[in-house]
């Protein structure tokens, strides 16, 4: 055990402060983002059965779902003794706050200065990026963590039982999160620029990342193989729809890196790479350089959704920044100003906290759904039979199985869906159509009983009711600025 | 047989006994699986035009056209030799035993070969037992196809080309190789050409720059007989192939029938970085390797024979994986036992790929309730048109060979027009054009063509009097079209 040193008070104060600031924003709103919902049924059938919701009888009015339950069995752990309300919003708080310690190690363990590694830290707390996930129960809070402490102890390898760790770490990764890959893609990457830069290889290392290789291909294989015959490469793209594959996963910008990641990171970040690469040589770093280039160009081609590249990109480039503080700090240090380094300390902090605050304002602002909708779909959970089919839109899917305890026609889980682009094209089309003769077809074919049109969907779609709803076959059973319509089930012949 | 032991001891022999045995465990397997679900002998293809078409070669050796298609007959030296043992034998019996016999023998060629290249026999005779696991050799030799002809002719050319006593009869190894070049040429041009490729290179390797004539007089000769063939005959001609990348086509996990295996490349992959490391003054060959590996993604032929090469290159890795002293001793029989976990995987994965491809007996029944039916040419997808020929003895619109016909594109365009229209004046000039009278609709066509919904033609077929349904049961259903019917345009959909 070390002793309690003055960084490690830092550190944890550090720690309570960015916890504390998630979950004042976390508990500002009182409800969750709209995929959050997800989470928190698979939570609560954890909870009763011990199992995850593989056969889901809601969702899609019914369907297989495939995904590593890890995330969802830790919230069920402290549902236990937690209600669910606060355990959703305390645990993605803490795990992502732990990211600060990790960081701390991490660039520590690089820069071997204790200054750089608690600026870097304070950057991971604060960065924009990682304040879009505030209530979305967002499963990165642990896979982040395992990612870069997994990343950890592979640099420390050498050393008596970080193996096992390493080992350990990957197979709790892979039980929650595919985007480990990430990370196995980046250690290649890392041999690669340890090559060329005619550094010796560690030979621990290519046979841990062997092993590692051949377990993550295996456990995704595995878990995937209905969805790899189902959708081919599309797998990668998660079956989304192609209307809103351009949402999930964009165009990388200058401007929007800036945005999510601050401009003191990426400059130092940037300025890291460019001294790694040049003048001197630092293996730890180069793995970070590895990471970061391997999120980039996943960002570029398209191969990860944005915000997850971003999350991946950002966290690297803090890491990597803190390599250049270490430099810039040691020149400071060799000045005759003797204050110069706590300046350059306070410059560096002051930049980063001015330059990040307008996103960092902008990125706080509230994603849950409005209360009416909230309540309309309470209304439908204590007035509908059990086996009703609820359409409302995509988003609005978890929220419907969720909240309403109801079947839904769609939710943004699309993996493992035939045909979804048909389907999620006439979804839109049931809420936008004029024709009657056609909406009748698509209820039909959906089996849909009741039709929710959310206060979020009428601005969505600009509308206050829907056009076809004529009193012959609709009824409108609930009128609350949300609006619930009963199809009373009629036929084209 | 006894050269084939020559260079081993009792452990080789006892080795590739083993491999043989398991070799033949494999195929068969597929086999014995699709009769126990008295599924036909062989998945869905290619098999069924060369059975149809030898069957039709012993009755007439001097065929000039496709009885059932009415199209040109391209000449095959797979079909004579298939034709030839029908004599001899029954068609059951050919079926069964010829795809294992060519497996047999190509692979006890493969490993002659590897010998003659001074792989070690240990290696080589490991190289089988991959080659047993290997998707494209399993899916090859399960079935009559002519891939797996033109491989048993290419191995055989290698091996009498490289074989160390040909110098003593360099006239008759010259007449063996322009015959067995020739009989290649007429089986498969790309097989052909990367024969000569593969000998090329595998000449030089040896250091017999000498005696390259051996190679290059009937290298050109065949090349001289096909040119003259393609004058003075109807031959044509083809690369055969060839088709745009899409993973789709390459990956076995991805239910590509000649594919790769991941886990296979992933330890091809690992096997040539360990030999490009290694062996320094053979990189021009390993580069060519890399070259067919490439060709391969675009190539059947190439991926065929790529699936060869590369499990000398699995064998490395593995050996190397075995051999070398690890540093994490827990690692290394976690790895071992993940590599082979992943060879398991990739030989159950692809054997329930041919077990499960249709034809079941469901659409065997179907087809013979067809060939009942009176004359005419039938409608269906492409990949149903060999299985139409050979069952039900009539012709189609398209099959798999139609691609050699000049009105390929517009046959494509009409037959896809044909299947998404509702309209009956749309879908009869198409009927008329091309004289159709019989559509097979499967459940597979249902789902990728009309996504299990009553639309385009089989919405038409079901509302209109101009069609007959003559057959439904799970599924498959065969409707006719009656031809110079007054139609009325009250009555069209």
């Amino acid at each position: 055990m070390g002793r309690i040193v003055k960084e490690h008070i830092i550190l944890a104060i550090l720690f309570i402060i960015i916890l504390a600031v998630r979950l004042i924003f976390a508990f500002h709103e009182t409800g969750f983002s709209y995929d959050a919902y997800n989470a928190l049924r698979q939570t609560e059938h954890i909870k009763q059965t011990g199992l995850p919701l593989f056969k889901d009888p809601l969702s899609y009015s019914g369907r297989t779902i495939i995904f590593p339950p890890l995330f969802y069995y830790l919230l069920a752990l402290f549902n236990l003794f937690i209600p669910l309300a606060f355990t959703a919003k305390i645990i993605p708080s803490l795990g992502f706050a732990s990211l600060v310690l990790i960081i701390y190690f991490i660039t520590k363990h690089i820069t071997k200065n204790k200054v750089a590694a608690l600026i870097a830290a304070f950057f991971s707390g604060f960065v924009p990026i990682i304040y879009t996930t505030i209530n979305q129960v967002s499963v990165y809070s642990l896979a982040l963590v395992l990612i870069f402490l997994l990343s950890y102890t592979f640099l420390r390898i050498e050393e008596k039982g970080f193996a096992v760790l390493s080992i350990i770490l990957l197979i709790l990764a892979l039980f929650t999160h595919t985007s480990v890959f990430t990370l196995l893609i980046s250690f290649f990457i890392y041999f690669l620029i340890l090559r060329l830069g005619k550094h010796r290889i560690n030979i621990k290392e290519i046979e841990i990342t062997l092993f590692l290789l051949f377990l993550a291909l295996w456990f995704n294989i595995l878990l995937y193989k209905k969805a790899f015959f189902m959708h081919g490469i599309r797998f990668i793209w998660q079956n989304i729809p192609a209307p809103l594959l351009s949402s999930y996963f964009q165009d990388i910008s200058f401007l929007r890196v800036i945005y999510a990641v601050g401009i003191v990171p990426l400059l130092l970040g940037v300025y890291a790479i460019y001294h790694v690469f040049f003048k001197t040589r630092n293996r730890a770093a180069s793995l970070y350089i590895s990471f970061a280039i391997v999120a980039f160009i996943m960002l570029w081609l398209k191969l990860i959704p944005f915000k997850t590249g971003l999350l991946f990109l950002s966290i690297n480039l803090i890491i990597l920044s803190a390599y250049s503080l270490k430099i810039i700090l040691v020149n400071a240090s060799k000045t005759k100003i003797r204050a110069l380094p706590n300046i350059m300390t306070s410059l560096v902090i002051l930049i980063f906290i001015l330059t990040t605050l307008t996103p960092f304002i902008k990125t706080i602002k509230p994603r849950t759904p409005p209360p009416q909708d909230i309540e309309a779909l309470n209304w439908v959970r204590n007035n509908t039979p059990q086996d009703a089919v609820i359409l409302g839109s995509v988003k609005e899917g978890f929220l419907i199985n969720h909240i309403a305890k109801r079947k839904n026609v769609a939710d943004p889980n699309f993996l493992l869906i035939n045909n979804i682009n048909q389907r999620y094209n006439d979804i839109n089309h049931l809420f936008t159509l004029r024709l009657k003769s056609e909406a009748i077809r698509l209820l039909n074919k959906y089996a849909v009983d009741y039709i929710f049109l959310s206060t979020n969907s009428m601005k969505e779609y600009n509308l206050t009711k829907l056009f076809y709803a004529e009193e012959d076959c609709f009824e409108l059973v609930y009128d609350n600025e949300a609006l619930i319509y009963k199809f009373l089930g009629c036929r084209i012949e | 047989m006894k050269n084939l032991f020559k260079d081993g001891g009792k452990n080789t022999k006892k080795g590739l006994v083993f491999a043989i045995t398991l070799l033949l465990l494999v195929l068969s397997t597929v086999m014995i699986l699709r009769f126990s679900q008295a599924k036909p002998l062989f998945p869905a293809g290619e098999a069924y035009y060369n059975l149809r078409i030898a069957e039709t070669l012993k009755h007439n050796f001097f065929l000039t056209t496709d009885p059932v298609q009415g199209t040109l007959y391209e000449l095959n030296p797979y079909h004579y030799l298939l034709a030839t043992l029908l004599l001899l034998l029954p068609s059951p019996l050919i079926s069964v035993f010829l795809p294992l016999v060519l497996g047999v023998i190509s692979a006890l060629l493969f490993f002659r070969l590897l010998r003659l290249i001074r792989v070690k026999p240990s290696q080589a005779t490991a190289s089988l037992l991959v080659l047993a696991v290997t998707p494209a050799f399993i899916a090859v030799f399960t079935g009559l196809y002519v891939a797996g002809f033109a491989i048993l002719i290419s191995l055989l050319i290698l091996v009498i080309a490289l074989h160390k006593k040909h110098p003593s009869f360099p006239l008759l190894t010259c007449i063996s190789l322009t015959l067995l070049f020739t009989i290649l040429a007429l089986t498969s041009l790309t097989s052909f050409l990367l024969t000569f490729l593969l000998l090329l290179a595998l000449h030089t390797l040896r250091g017999c720059k000498r005696k390259s004539l051996v190679i290059w007089v009937p290298f050109l000769i065949t090349s001289l007989v096909i040119v003259l063939l393609s004058f003075f005959t109807h031959y044509t001609p083809i690369l055969d192939g060839f088709n745009h990348f899409a993973f789709q086509n390459i990956l076995s996990l991805l239910q590509a029938r000649f594919g790769f295996d991941i886990f296979l490349v992933v330890l091809f992959l690992i096997g040539f970085i360990i030999v490009w490391l290694r062996e320094e003054e053979k990189k021009p060959y390993h580069l060519g390797v890399l070259g067919l590996f490439i060709l391969a993604l675009f190539n059947i032929n190439a991926r065929i024979l790529a699936s060869f090469i590369i499990t000398v290159y699995c064998v490395v890795a593995i050996t190397y994986l075995y051999n070398r002293k690890w540093h994490l001793t827990m690692i290394r029989t976690g790895t071992l036992l993940l590599v082979l976990c992943s060879l398991v995987f990739s030989v159950t994965n692809q054997i329930t790929l041919l077990v499960n491809a249709q034809p079941d007996k469901e659409m065997a029944k179907a087809l013979i309730f067809l060939k009942h039916l009176d004359k005419g040419k039938v409608f269906t997808i492409k990949e149903n048109g060999f299985l139409v020929e050979f069952y039900a003895d009539k012709s189609v619109l398209l099959d798999t060979n139609s691609f050699r016909r000049r009105n390929y594109s517009e046959l494509l365009r009409d037959a896809a027009s044909l299947f998404m229209t509702a309209r009956l004046r749309e879908a009869e000039p198409i009927l008329k054009k091309y004289d159709l009278h019989y559509i097979l609709i499967t459940p597979e066509m249902k789902e990728e063509l009309w996504e299990n919904r009553e639309q385009g033609l089989w919405f038409l077929m079901k509302h209109s009097e101009s069609f007959i349904k003559k057959y439904e049961e799970a599924g498959v259903e065969i409707w006719q079209y009656i031809h110079n019917r007054n139609t009325s345009l009250s009555k069209e959909v």
